[in-house]
């Protein structure tokens, strides 16, 4: 049985083979043709690769291009400023909140909804619809705001920012948000409300983790079974393997599934979720570990919430402070960096070697899909007893879902 | 009228910016019937279409199928982007020598099938597309516009990159795009694609204070085939 799967980031389709009755394989297949992104920067100056990596994704590029200035920086020891860093979390949140929503939306809620794809949902479900564009505008919003625009930020460089948003634009942006954190309340409530299918599969989760609060740009990371390392031995745990049977990579914890992502996040920093959302969590009876991959639409919806209530935080705190025009200033300087940052999909890696002159001489990247592989094709193999009585259409409609509860990129993963 | 969307190899940062602002996007459905959309919707047709958008470069078998099988369907078809169009950051291994060898050629869309109209830039710019589709329902030519992105830039009242030091592409590269690298401080990387009458020549000459030959060329490749797709003098009717 195969089916090319609509609504994901990417072309892919699933394979499973089954034998009397019973399966005995599943894949996912990535369709995407190889771009080659890592072979392409190579030999080019350091400043081409945020340029270039973040044209990876549509959905994410805002992720890639950060990751990759962090590990250029980490490379040749640029030290840059915490205004900086404020702004690069702030495009981040807008980079959670954006894609969380479309995903969440646009290619989640019509499975559950009976509809068929997200223009009727506008149809016929008008209230979902709106909140669907405000949460998706306010994410698109942050990140136009700090890095001059959401497909492929422009401004956000090495070192720092080549242009800084007028303080009316930060009054703008407020305003939009303030009013974005209500739907994106409804919103946990609704995907709250929606009835999954039942797949209780405790993992091993991976994400970066701070003591002090939910972190995406700058921890070490730590997995659900204790194991804690820092983004440059990343290689001696999380391992990429090659399959014959498709184009995509598929990324192995100390040789054994696990997974990354909103999900993962939520088990690992829970507590550290804002006080507003935990007791929203509470009444909602929503309790880690998440242990069921469906799980993860959830959790996404949490983070929507959690992450635009810290942005209406950030930018009072930006106003208040104001925003001082400053620009990158670093000296070029061999050497080898990694960057690890929490794209939507989960821990995204970069790595890169410069030499004296600036160019790029080796680089590599492990994204979030890749990781999340093996995991899901495991997946599809324990759901398939549960809908193996159903008509063929109606089981390969359940497996749809599930492989869309995992959010992958294909895009990514094939880059 | 019928409107397929289809995707190749690419990010699918175009299509996302379709839908960036739904609402708009809605609007240019009260024009179209969206019979393929693969990202967006569970049912797909195989068409026919009066208008294909089609963003990306075909790197497989099947892609290459799928899109030849696309133009046979389609009355209109305009390509998406500036993968689809100069073939984009994969066509970069089109000039590597060493590093990713062996690999076929990255294949602009028009250099596989003939193609009716380009929207161009990495990412579209989105009012265009709407434009584009809109023009295209009333049976109006779209409207190409053919002015260089310094024009936009000093219209924006941005200071000249080029003058303070930063090898900028802005005077060779066709607008559309409102400035909008350049009005963030960063240099026109050349997404949208060479604007008629580039003067090569001098565009290196003027860059030669910056950068090496090697460096000017890497600039000029970043997305694709921009130097292959100036129109010399005497090609132009």
């Amino acid at each position: 049985m195969r089916k090319r799967v609509p609504k994901i980031e990417g072309h892919a389709l699933f394979y499973l083979h089954l034998k009397s009755g019973r399966i005995k394989d599943a894949r996912i297949v990535g369709l995407n043709g190889e771009r080659f992104t890592e072979g392409l920067v190579r030999g080019r100056h350091f400043e081409d690769a945020p340029v270039i990596t973040s044209r990876i994704c549509g959905i994410c590029p805002t992720i890639h291009n950060l990751t990759s200035i962090r590990a250029i920086e980490e490379a040749m020891e640029v030290k840059v400023s915490p205004q900086t860093k404020t702004l690069r979390r702030l495009m981040l949140y807008g980079q959670l909140i954006q894609s969380h929503a479309l995903h969440l939306y646009l290619l989640v809620l019509p499975d559950y909804l009976g509809v068929d794809n997200a223009f009727l949902l506008q149809k016929e479900h008008p209230e979902h619809w709106q909140k669907a564009v405000n949460l998706k505008k306010v994410g698109d919003k942050i990140i136009e705001v700090f890095a001059g625009r959401a497909t492929h930020p422009i401004s956000s460089v090495v070192g720092g920012f080549t242009n800084y948003p007028q303080k009316e634009k930060l009054y703008e942006l407020l305003k939009m948000v303030s009013l974005a954190k209500e739907d994106a309340l409804l919103m946990l409530r609704l995907f709250n409300s929606l009835v999954f299918l039942r797949l209780n599969r405790p993992s091993n989760y991976l994400a970066l983790s701070s003591p002090a609060s939910y972190e995406i740009y700058d921890a070490k990371i730590k997995s659900s079974q204790g194991q804690v390392f820092s983004a440059h031995n990343h290689k001696q745990f999380v391992k990429e393997i090659i399959r014959p049977y498709t184009r995509t990579k598929f990324g192995l914890f100390e040789g054994k599934e696990f997974m990354v992502g909103a999900i993962a996040r939520i088990n690992i920093s829970f507590k550290k979720l804002e006080p507003e959302v935990l007791k929203e969590l509470d009444d909602l009876k929503i309790s880690t570990p998440l242990t069921s991959p469906f799980q993860n639409i959830i959790a996404q919806a949490v983070e929507v919430y959690n992450f635009c209530l810290v942005t209406e935080k950030e930018i009072m705190k930006l106003i208040d402070a104001g925003i001082k025009t400053e620009f990158p200033d670093f000296k070029t300087k061999p050497g080898t960096g990694v960057g690890a940052c929490e794209a939507p999909r989960g821990t995204l890696y970069h790595q890169y070697s410069i030499d004296n002159n600036g160019k790029i001489i080796d680089c590599d990247i492990v994204t979030p899909t890749v990781q999340n592989l093996p995991s899901l094709e495991h997946d599809i193999k324990l759901l398939y007893p549960q809908i193996k009585d159903l008509p063929e259409e109606e089981q390969m409609r359940k497996i749809e879902m599930l492989v869309r509860a995992y959010d992958p990129c294909i895009t990514c993963a094939t880059q | 009228m019928t409107l397929g969307i289809f995707s190749l190899t690419c990010c699918e940062g175009c299509q996302f910016e379709l839908l960036n602002f739904y609402d708009d996007f809605a609007h240019v459905l009260n024009f179209y019937d969206i019979l393929n959309f693969s990202l967006a919707q569970e049912e797909n047709l195989p068409g026919p279409f009066d208008v294909a958008l089609v963003e990306g470069t075909p790197e497989t078998r099947e892609e290459l199928k799928l899109l030849k099988g696309i133009r046979k369907q389609s009355k209109i078809l305009v390509t998406l982007g500036t993968c689809a169009h100069l073939g984009g950051i994969q066509a970069q291994r089109n000039f590597k020598e060493s590093e990713v060898k062996g690999k076929r050629k990255v294949l602009p869309v028009s250099k596989v099938v003939d193609i009716d109209y380009a929207i161009t830039g990495c990412p579209i710019n989105r009012e265009e597309a709407y434009q584009t589709l809109v023009d295209i329902y009333h049976g109006r030519e779209p409207y190409q516009i053919n002015y260089p992105v310094c024009f936009e830039c000093r219209h924006n009242q941005v200071k000249c990159l080029l003058k303070e030091g930063k090898p900028c592409l802005g005077s060779i590269t066709r607008g559309g795009c409102n400035a909008i690298c350049t009005t963030n401080g960063f240099v026109c990387l050349g997404c949208r694609g060479p604007v008629e009458q580039t003067n090569l020549y001098k565009i290196k000459e003027m860059l030669k204070k910056y950068l090496t030959d090697k460096e000017i060329n890497q600039r000029l490749e970043i997305y694709g085939e921009f130097v292959d797709n100036i129109i010399k003098e005497g090609d132009r009717h």
